[in-house]
């Protein structure tokens, strides 16, 4: 798959991306320097290649939800670029941008509030192909159908309202909307947050298989540890609106390299009774962070004189590559 | 073995409908918590655990309604308790930690006259004494700056900062039972294992029972002592935590542990639990698990689809509800 990517070139690629946010008159005496910007993405450089997942982990608050957003053209660009196979999003007018979703989908957390509940869940899947005017109104019914039976629901269910279905349910019609104008690329904001774990092993299931059988790109966007590695080929963990560590799944997660990836792997509960909680190290607690150190230099346990004066980039380890870290206790 | 400081038998808590129905939330459950004992109260939503909760904490209100069943707090008899009397046993014998810390707050009190409120009321401390104790009280959940903090109001604190208020509310007059609901899941993994060993240490040093209401199997794997897992408004197996994610006895219990996606030890598919919980406004003439079971008995003649199974009582109080448990012959 990488083979093929290598020869293709990234479908998306982020370059030195910012983006942020106003903040209230409120909060800002409880950031240093009284700033009126959070930098919610900090300069991040991504590439997303045909056909992988990329798992995209972090905290609440890390940015996560924002980079993703921001791959779409939803949300407003400060600094840097996003490259749809090449093409500046921030160049591409309406009709560009029109176009643009046609490829690019997006599938959100919480299935009971992105589905409209005044829409019968077959006129919400078929939405898309009226917007851009593809095919008959017969066809259109009948790729509707289609589109039930992929994600596993009774087509005759099309009449139905969302309030009928339960929470996996509509996430499955949240998926079939989609993917019914077969994009190539899915960004999937924590899909099965919401679900219970019984209903969240189905809708994984599902997306899996999708993503092998139609060539689908993911960005897979969560903070669940368990569920990123489930699904991803690729994992970057994100901090405070950078990304500080990227490798293949494996790599990430058999030898992580930056403290922070550490501190989380060691705090997700594993369903194994003997690792008990008093057997883990107290994670450090949260402080704010002056703008030139290393973000996460407050509650490293490794942190060093150099960590706190200057922020450290995201690099290739020594010997590996693909494997980067942006953390200055790291060999480069 | 001393009495039992919360001891729950046959419980039926049901929610009457406009059309005469009742959805029976709880329907049937015994449940038993020692001294400083730990028992995880697991189940997916809409498994009746929170209703459990709120049932013994005196808290469910119409149209739900206690319709069967007994509820002893260190031997004393609550559903035969006047309000003036439960009111009195919460917060001083019984107390409770929610799933969204800064909704169980009053937004528009200090943190530190909401804990010290806990004093005034329930010891008749002077407001002075009381605020001093508060202070206290925050310094032992690991609250930074204390005093200055005991002057913020909840919407100036974070999600891990309002639960740990939340907790030292609920602990302050070192209560013989805390229920915790959830109290965890809204909130990071980092701070979330940091606030499940607060409340662990808490409850050892004044020999606290704990009820912990959980969907998450790596928290119960991580602090329990025994675990019930609960299906449908009934406990469907109950075992000590090392025999629970060992053995489970229960087809339920297997499905939830193997539909776990676990970092580290990713499969090709994840086994999902087919379908989805059943509708409680009826009796159950079968075993409530049987449409989604992987191992249930198939056949005419199959017990499974006949009758609701028996609870099995195995050695040291674990014990399940499944006819594969039972010698078949129908008795137990």
């Amino acid at each position: 798959m990488n083979d093929i990517a290598i020869t293709e070139g990234p479908l998306v690629s982020v370059r030195n991306l910012q983006v942020r946010y106003a903040i209230s008159h409120a909060a800002q005496d409880r950031l240093p320097g009284g700033r009126a910007w959070l930098n919610a993405v900090d300069g991040v450089d991504l590439d997303l290649l045909p056909g992988e997942t990329l798992g995209l982990v972090g905290e609440s608050g890390c940015g996560k939800s924002t980079l993703g957003r921001a791959l779409l053209g939803l949300r407003p660009i400060s600094r840097g670029q996003v490259l749809w196979q090449g093409r500046d999003l921030a160049t591409l007018g309406g009709a560009g941008l029109k176009a643009l979703r046609r490829q690019a989908q997006l599938v959100f957390q919480d299935p009971y509030a992105s589905l409209n509940p005044r829409e019968r869940a077959g006129d919400a899947v078929r939405s898309g192909l009226d917007i851009h005017d593809i095919g008959s109104r017969a066809d259109r019914e009948r790729r509707v159908a289609e589109l039930f039976e992929l994600v596993g629901l009774s087509p005759d269910m099309r009449q139905r309202w969302p309030h009928e279905f339960s929470g996996g349910q509509r996430q499955r019609i949240v998926i079939a909307r989609a993917l019914a104008l077969q994009p190539r690329l899915l960004v999937c904001d924590e899909p099965v947050s919401a679900l219970d774990v019984s209903i969240q092993a189905q809708v994984l299931n599902l997306l899996r298989s999708l993503q092998q059988h139609m060539g689908l790109t993911l960005l897979f966007v969560s903070h669940n540890l368990g569920v990123i590695d489930h699904m991803s080929d690729r994992i970057a963990v994100m901090y405070r609106g950078r990304i500080v560590e990227q490798a293949d799944r494996d790599a990430l997660l058999r030898d992580p390299q930056h403290p922070y990836t550490r501190a989380l792997l060691a705090a997700v509960p594993l369903p194994d009774p003997r690792r008990r909680l008093s057997s883990l190290p107290p994670p450090a607690s949260a402080a704010p962070v002056s703008q030139t150190a290393c973000p996460y230099a407050t509650r490293c346990e490794e942190a060093r004189a150099e960590c706190s004066m200057q922020a450290p980039s995201l690099r290739p380890m020594a010997g590996n590559a693909r494997h980067q870290v942006a953390c200055w206790l790291v060999a480069a | 073995m001393t009495a039992p400081v919360l001891e729950v038998r046959n419980l039926r808590t049901w929610f009457d409908q406009p059309d005469g129905r009742a959805v029976r939330a709880v329907d049937g459950v015994d449940l038993k918590l020692h001294a400083g004992e730990v028992l995880a109260l697991v189940g997916e939503s809409g498994s009746g655990k929170s209703v459990t909760a709120l049932s013994v904490m005196g808290l469910v209100a119409r149209p739900g309604r206690i319709v069967e069943g007994n509820i002893r707090l260190d031997g004393e008899d609550l559903r035969r308790a006047t309000p003036a009397r439960l009111q009195a046993l919460r917060g001083a014998r019984m107390a409770m930690v929610f799933q969204q810390p800064r909704a169980s707050l009053n937004p528009v009190q200090r943190i530190g006259d909401q804990i010290a409120e806990q004093f005034i009321r329930h010891q008749g401390l002077s407001r002075h004494a009381a605020s001093a104790r508060a202070i206290e009280l925050l310094e032992r959940v690991e609250m930074p700056d204390p005093a200055r903090r005991a002057r913020d109001y909840p919407h100036q604190l974070s999600g891990g900062q309002a639960q740990r208020v939340g907790i030292a509310i609920a602990v302050a007059l070192r209560p013989a039972l805390l229920i915790a609901d959830e109290p965890t899941t809204a909130l990071d993994v980092t701070v979330q294992a940091q606030l499940l060993r607060l409340m662990l240490q808490l409850c050892h040093e004044s020999g606290t029972a704990l009820l912990l209401v959980t969907h998450d199997l790596g928290v119960v794997a991580q602090v329990a002592d025994r675990v019930a897992v609960m299906y449908a408004g009934r406990v469907v197996e109950q075992a000590p935590v090392t025999a629970l994610f060992d053995q489970p006895q229960h087809p339920y219990t297997e499905g939830l542990i193997a539909s776990l996606a676990v970092p580290g030890q990713r499969r090709e598919r994840l086994i999902d639990i087919p379908g989805s919980v059943p509708a409680l406004d009826q009796p159950f003439s079968a075993c409530r698990f049987e449409p989604r079971c992987a191992r249930r008995i198939e056949g005419s003649g199959s017990p499974c689809r006949h009758q609701e199974p028996p609870w099995v009582s195995g050695s040291t109080g674990a014990g399940t509800a499944c006819w594969l448990r039972t010698d078949l012959s129908g008795n137990p």
